[in-house]
């Protein structure tokens, strides 16, 4: 009996292998995406090498592609212009900075927005939590962000400044963390009001039967709401993330090194103003690629039967 | 459908290339910076003028003043042409400069091999280092210019000047505190949120002098020489501009001689006599000199190594995708 149990099992097993090699076979159908793996690894194998050579960039391998690109035409990144690696390796530190200030004030905004959306979302006044939650969403998405980032970098200076440089972390000054801070009091505003609108499509229902099979308030938020009103925000979450991404070039004001800040210094040190064309070009890299993978993650998560899908 | 999106892929990718293969072949038009600037009478010059003692604007009359001012009052007497000030920020001033907003720029700029690429320098006409700037307390012990590679230090300078290039070249450690201009940044020494200003000796001095017992000047570095930069291409103006400069510091440029017009005007807005170390100014003049021609491509190109890479690429998995 259990012999036949495992025979089975590891005859699924096999199945399952079979069908995810078929799935990531190379096809013309998943063709870009293979493109895009390799891209990726291409990426991971350049900040491998960074741990074993101190020296080398993680851009590298990106740079000697390029060059082979241009191999045909009979040029190098060198033998077209002096000043292009310099160009390209500033801007891609830039894009670095600009990708994990992003994510990071990306999810701890995410956490932050949680908290907020289900004080907004509850019955009761919460001894006025209802009221602060509110006002703060009102507040950050009724101001500039270009001002809330403006305001925490000076509102902060005296308390954090030199709480966050004695850490003496290296990439991690005051005023990255001013603007990690700002983006993520800005996009928890937002996200918050996403989260509501999430919990708040979910049928009153569904709130109706688990409190009648003896779930708490609490538990039903938990185990209930919760797990369905995420799966519906993906879409306008994956939204923000692009936004956040996008907003996040406004702490180069506060001097922070990111993408924006480095082509401008570097569009000043050169005097080309095309600087700003390859970093509109670094920039786009990002954020399709990102969009594209929270698309296959939109499709992945999506509840079935609930709404019209047309793709 | 699909062949015709194919088509145009491949000729939008034809019409870019030889963008990419001629563009260093491309003819400059003809050069006519100097005859422009004599029939309009008067030249343009764009100026940051916060940037004493070089240029600052005067708070009475309200007019452009300094030592570049004097300067440039003497080139243009010789060239027979007015002189109109264009008071402009310091970081897009070589934008406006490329786009033909004015005719020169004149606001203390030193001489790099970068900046030659995009555009033409005159000879210098003044000769200086740059300098490291602390308070009197001195914190940090900061005496030579080394001392900035330390994470804890903060580095006050204004952004996209030879200082900046200086510290990114060496890679020091330090924290780098950007200014618009080098005034905030020396305020902002004063009130303690640097701890070292970097810039040019002349200008540290002006903000020493200004406040007087606060700040020590510890140390000299890179020494620099300034020019007037005009749009690459303008040859003739800068010719000209190069025939006057010469009546105020002699035709040699590795052996000034001071005319009695640039020791006035130099003890007037500097304080003190002039005095340029030889070695020094040869040894800035040389790494000015480029032996071979570094190659460099127009911003045509840059767009259609942009464009031809994606379209080619898309096209290509266009092609692969829906041929059955």
């Amino acid at each position: 009996m259990e012999n036949n149990n495992n025979k089975n099992n590891s005859k699924d097993e096999k199945n399952k292998i079979k069908e995810i090699l078929s799935q990531i076979r190379l096809t013309r159908k998943n063709f870009g995406w293979w493109i895009f793996g390799v891209f990726v690894a291409i990426l991971f194998v350049g900040f491998v090498r960074t741990w074993f050579n101190p020296e080398a960039h993680y851009f590298d391998p990106i740079l000697g592609i390029i060059n082979l690109i241009l191999l045909p035409f009979g040029h190098t990144i060198d033998s077209l212009d002096f000043r292009m690696e310099d160009i390209l390796y500033g801007l891609a530190s830039g894009a670095q900075l600009t990708f994990i200030v992003s994510m990071v004030s990306l999810i701890v905004g995410f956490f932050f927005a949680l908290i907020l959306a289900v004080i907004l979302v509850n019955k009761s006044h919460l001894y006025g939590l209802k009221l602060i939650a509110q006002s703060y969403v009102d507040f950050f998405r009724s101001t500039p962000l270009l001002v809330q980032v403006l305001l925490v970098y000076y509102g902060f200076a005296e308390s954090m400044g030199d709480v966050i440089r004695s850490l003496n972390i290296p990439m991690f000054s005051y005023e990255v963390f001013a603007g990690i801070l700002a983006l993520a009091l800005n996009t928890a505003a937002y996200q918050a009001e996403i989260i509501r609108g999430g919990i708040l499509a979910i049928p009153t229902g569904q709130t109706e039967a688990a409190r009648a099979l003896g779930l708490t308030s609490g538990q039903t938020m938990r185990y209930v709401i919760l797990p369905q009103a995420i799966r519906i925000i993906v879409p306008p979450l994956t939204n923000e993330l692009i936004n956040v991404l996008l907003n996040s070039s406004l702490i180069s004001a506060i001097g922070v090194r990111d993408l924006t800040k480095k082509s401008q210094s570097l569009q000043a040190r050169f005097s080309l103003w095309e600087v700003f064309l390859i970093s509109a070009v670094f920039y786009f890299v990002i954020a399709f690629s990102l969009s594209k993978i929270t698309k296959r993650l939109e499709v992945k998560l999506r509840i079935p039967g609930l709404g019209v899908v047309n793709d | 459908m699909k062949n015709n999106k194919l088509l145009v892929g491949i000729i939008i990718c034809a019409f870019f290339i030889p963008l990419i293969s001629f563009s260093q072949f491309a003819t400059a038009a003809e050069d006519t910076s100097l005859s422009d600037v004599l029939a309009a009478g008067e030249i343009v010059i764009g100026v940051d003028a916060a940037y004493p003692p070089f240029e600052q604007i005067n708070a009475a009359t309200d007019a452009v003043e300094g030592f570049d001012p004097s300067i440039m009052a003497f080139i243009a007497e010789d060239m027979g042409v007015d002189i109109v000030w264009n008071d402009v920020a310091w970081d897009t001033i070589f934008t406006s400069l490329a786009i033909g907003s004015y005719d020169c720029v004149m606001s203390a700029v030193t001489i790099t091999t970068d900046r030659m690429v995009e555009m033409n320098f005159t000879r210098w006409y003044y000769f200086s280092t740059q300098a490291v700037m602390v308070t009197t307390a001195n914190p940090k012990n900061i005496t030579v210019i080394e001392d900035v590679d330390d994470a804890s230090i903060k580095v006050g300078i204004q952004a996209a000047t030879t200082s900046q290039w200086y510290l990114e070249d060496e890679e020091y450690a330090a924290d780098m505190v950007s200014f618009a201009t080098i005034t905030l940044a020396i305020e902002a020494l004063e009130a303690g949120t640097v701890d070292v200003v970097l810039g040019d000796l002349a200008t540290l001095a002006a903000g020493q002098s200004a406040n007087p017992g606060d700040f020590e000047i510890v140390d000299n570095f890179s020494p620099e020489a300034f020019g007037i930069a005009c749009p690459g291409g303008s040859t003739a103006l800068v010719d000209r501009m190069n025939e006057a400069i010469d009546k105020l510091l002699g035709t040699d440029p590795y052996n000034p001689e001071f005319s009695t017009y640039y020791n006035e005007t130099h003890e007037l807005w500097m304080g003190n006599e002039v005095a340029v170390d030889l070695d020094q100014l040869k040894e800035a003049l040389d790494s000015l000199i480029v032996e071979e021609s570094r190659p460099t491509i127009s911003g045509a190109s840059i767009f259609s190594l942009i464009a031809v890479i994606p379209v080619t690429i898309y096209s290509i998995i266009r092609k692969l995708k829906k041929r059955k």
